[in-house]
């Protein structure tokens, strides 16, 4: 079976700034895959080259069935929430929704339970402008869901969540994974990815420094802290001696 | 395409900005006519209700913002991925906003030339003054006012696709409108084809009205909306070639 997503050999220059730099890793469906990196590390470009917002200078990034541009039915195929505060701030968190329903032509039913799902029916006929970031992030939550995506990709969903937040958000996502779904998810949380993943890919400077299931990558440094790993790959400059 | 429309013209619906400035054209409309109507000693070539509804030209400056600001809104509020992520083609994205916007501004444009048509024509009868125009001459008129906002609005949605910078395409347009194309009106020669062929003289020789202070050698109503449409043509493709062709970083 092809993995969920492949990113191989992927390179991307800003002007003389390279912001990823021959990165490759793949992502396995009913599996989470935390994505850690400092800021600047080039995350965020990667996850945009994946979906098609930006365009690679080199290599490819792919999903089971194509590119993002070529997945006959995208918002059906992966689900994306690439940044919380993304919303028109007049705009209700209902109307935002169901703006997003309209256009992927899924019924604006879905789009109400989506909001009961997320913890934000009550919520859902206040303008956006009004909403937490935390309140924020569950409503981008619920567009990734629309349309019952097999593949999530979440950049810093954990961001501005409250401790009920974050507990309520790993639960989300075990969920999703256990239903076999793909999800790949950036974060700098790192107490918080090590209760939440299975496999991690570490980056750094846009290259990838490690990318396996924690398991073994904790198994593999006896007595270490995933604080401590990344620290160390990420050029921390004490990572080592800690 | 339709489920794309629908998505628009749920965005338009969905905000304060399309209803403030709605609101804010026709008030504008309303008031102005009305006090044209009642005040005007317009003599010259063209017709004493054509000079005063010339001021339902605003409808069409209207248009252009509104159009300008369903793009660049998208931007400024970066709800621009979102969108690309449902339709990875974007071209069909910026034709649904297109044809939403420049539906909504013929309604608004038909709705705001008829409604001042209804408040100068009593007016100037209750004066005693001549309208000028027939039956067929009115008709014209709001049609033509109708498709003029409606080419406006479409002329919004190119700039704004091209200016992706809400503060710096507002500005442009209204730069052009009201600072750039009333200057260079004054240059000899030069003004007179700027009278023609700017955006302001365009708008009201789609409409059949007149400019504004009241100009009137302007292009008659089909080839002037021809020409606007052509503008509104240009904008649009390059807007969209600068759209598929850009990286999403926001």
């Amino acid at each position: 079976m092809r993995p969920a997503i492949e990113v191989a050999g992927l390179t991307k220059r800003f002007g003389r700034t390279v912001a990823v730099n021959n990165l490759s890793f793949t992502v396995s469906y009913g599996r989470i895959t935390g994505f850690l990196g400092p800021n600047g590390a080039g995350k965020t470009t990667a996850l945009r080259a994946l979906l098609g917002l930006i365009r690679p200078d080199s290599g490819a990034a792919t999903f089971a069935s194509g590119s993002y541009a070529e997945l006959r039915d995208p918002v059906r195929a992966v689900g994306a929430l690439l940044d919380a505060s993304a919303v028109h701030p007049g705009r209700t968190g209902r109307d935002h929704l169901r703006i997003m329903a309209a256009a992927a032509r899924v019924p604006d039913s879905r789009a109400d339970q989506l909001l009961e799902r997320v913890g934000l029916a009550r919520a859902a006929g206040q303008r956006a402008g009004g909403y937490s970031l935390g309140m924020r992030q569950r409503l981008g939550l619920a567009a990734t869901l629309l349309g019952d995506p097999a593949v999530l990709v979440l950049d810093e969903p954990a961001n501005g969540l409250d401790p009920q937040g974050i507990r309520w958000l790993r639960d989300q996502l075990r969920i999703l994974a256990a239903e076999g779904r793909a999800v790949l998810v950036s974060s700098h949380v790192l107490a918080e990815v090590a209760q939440t993943v299975d496999d991690v890919v570490i980056i750094s400077h846009g290259c990838s420094v490690a990318q396996a299931p924690l398991r073994a990558l904790l198994a593999a440094r006896p007595g270490r802290t995933l604080e401590d790993i990344y620290l160390e790959l990420t050029g921390y400059p004490n990572g080592e001696s800690q | 395409m339709t489920a794309l429309i629908r998505a628009e013209a749920r965005k338009l619906r969905t905000t304060r900005t399309f209803w403030l400035l709605a609101i804010g054209a026709f008030t504008l409309i309303a008031g102005g006519v009305t006090a044209t109507a009642i005040a005007t000693t317009y003599t010259g070539p063209a017709s004493p209700a054509r000079a005063t509804l010339a001021l339902a030209g605003l409808a069409q400056t209207f248009a252009l913002l509104a159009g300008t600001l369903a793009v660049t809104g998208e931007y400024r509020h970066k709800t621009i991925s979102s969108a690309i992520l449902i339709t990875p083609r974007r071209t069909p994205l910026l034709a649904a906003k297109l044809i939403t916007l420049a539906a909504a501004g013929l309604v608004s444009g038909v709705v705001a030339m008829g409604a001042a048509a209804a408040i100068t024509l009593p007016v100037l009868a209750s004066r005693h003054v001549a309208s000028g125009i027939n039956g067929a001459d009115l008709a014209g008129i709001i049609v033509g006012g109708g498709v003029a906002t409606a080419l406006c609005a479409a002329l919004g949605v190119g700039v704004g696709a091209l200016i992706r910078n809400q503060a710096g395409a507002v500005v442009t347009v209204l730069f052009l409108l009201y600072v750039a194309e009333p200057l260079l009106g004054f240059i000899p020669h030069v003004g007179a084809v700027i009278q023609q062929y700017g955006l302001g003289g365009l708008a009201a020789g789609t409409s059949g009205t007149t400019q504004y202070p009241a100009v009137t050698h302007l292009l008659s109503q089909v080839p002037a909306a021809a020409v606007l449409a052509a503008y509104a043509t240009v904008a649009l493709v390059a807007g969209a070639v600068l759209l598929r062709q850009r990286d999403i970083t926001a």
